[in-house]
């Protein structure tokens, strides 16, 4: 039996009886179509929808109603994200505007600070933040203002996302300053080629005039 | 604004001492150009040191900030050496493809001034001493 269903299974069965509590699942899982090895945070909302309706039809009482329905939450979540709403995939996130040069310091070190908590080794940590200024940079001089939204992804795949965006005059030909020939006058061409080698995923989407946003994750394994 | 923090450069005999300890702005970069070729102009200095062995990370633009300071430097004839990289920084330098081309370097500040010192006596030839930033 898979943990998903052992743990909503022993918590219905504290609020009906246990042929009850297998037929409600196994009723909310023909319905939804879902695969309990496999669910996706919609998914778990899904078959939490489901099952409540077996709870309000057989559990007697609304106190005891409610507390069911939270065991029920707890067995298909977890016991801690529950009740608050997440943004899918992220735990934590922290915006930093990047409107003044300093601002660069600000992103890259508040970057650092999240990569050590999240367990990033010291060579993680730098590589993580040098993205983080190169990004910044790139908005400053560039877009003249933008921001840098730091996250921490979730248990699945623990790691750090980036995504620096703003809405300046945007990048018109990405292949040309991606490819191996440019060469910019600030730095040495490099920065966005430097942020896709130092970070395991880079997503650029730009064009010219509207803006540019790029989303870079970096994984602690 | 706040004042722009100036890094202090220290003349030992006819070398120059650079030892940047804070987190570097692009605004403390350009100050430091400045300053390190004022101090150049006015001292009978020789050498120059940078030790970035206090610092926090090197992107892009400051490592190239650093390695155009050597370059200055070299070309007003006096030898620079740059001292202290931490192996983190130099392994995010070779990954994003950065080299300090053109500047020697040194392992810390003591290997750094034992550098100088022997090519400021005659030992060594400019040429052959450069590498680039190596973990």
């Amino acid at each position: 039996m898979n943990p998903i269903e052992q743990r909503v299974l022993s918590a219905l069965g504290r609020y009906m009886s246990k042929i009850l509590a297998r037929s409600v699942l196994g009723l909310a899982v023909e319905c939804t179509a879902l695969d309990l090895r496999m669910l996706s945070t919609s998914g778990k909302r899904r078959l939490v929808e489901e099952i409540s309706r077996g709870v309000r039809l057989y559990v007697v009482g609304e106190a005891r109603q409610n507390d069911c329905l939270s065991a029920l939450n707890e067995a298909i979540e977890g016991p801690r994200g529950a009740a608050a709403p997440q943004v899918r995939g992220i735990d934590t996130a922290v915006t930093v505007p990047v409107i003044v040069e300093n601002d660069i310091v600000t992103a890259r070190t508040t970057g650092r600070d999240l990569c050590r908590q999240l367990g990033f080794s010291p060579a993680g940590q730098i590589k993580v933040a040098t993205a983080i200024s190169e990004l910044a940079r790139n908005i400053i001089q560039y877009a003249g203002h933008g921001t840098i939204v730091l996250a921490s992804l979730e248990a699945s795949r623990p790691g750090v996302e980036i995504v620096a965006s703003d809405d300046g005059p945007g990048i018109a030909d990405l292949d040309h300053v991606l490819g191996g020939s440019y060469v910019s006058k600030h730095g040495m061409g490099i920065g966005l080629k430097g942020v896709r080698k130092l970070m395991d995923e880079c997503d650029i989407r730009s064009s010219s005039g509207a803006g540019t946003v790029v989303t870079a994750r970096k994984f602690l394994t | 604004m706040s004042e722009i923090v100036r890094i202090p450069i220290i003349k030992l005999r006819d070398v120059l001492i650079v030892s940047i300890q804070v987190s570097l702005s692009d605004a403390v970069v350009v100050q430091l150009k400045d300053d390190i070729t004022n101090k150049i102009e006015h001292s009978e200095a020789r050498g120059l040191v940078i030790d970035v062995s206090g610092i926090d990370l090197m992107d892009s633009y400051i490592s190239r900030a650093i390695r155009d300071i050597g370059l200055v430097a070299r070309l007003m004839g006096v030898r620079t050496v740059i001292s202290g990289l931490d192996p983190m920084i130099a392994m995010t330098l070779v990954d994003m493809g950065l080299e300090l081309k053109g500047v020697r370097t040194a392992l810390d500040l003591e290997s750094a001034l034992d550098i100088l010192r022997l090519r400021l006596t005659g030992g060594g030839s400019d040429d052959e001493a450069e590498r680039s930033s190596e973990p």
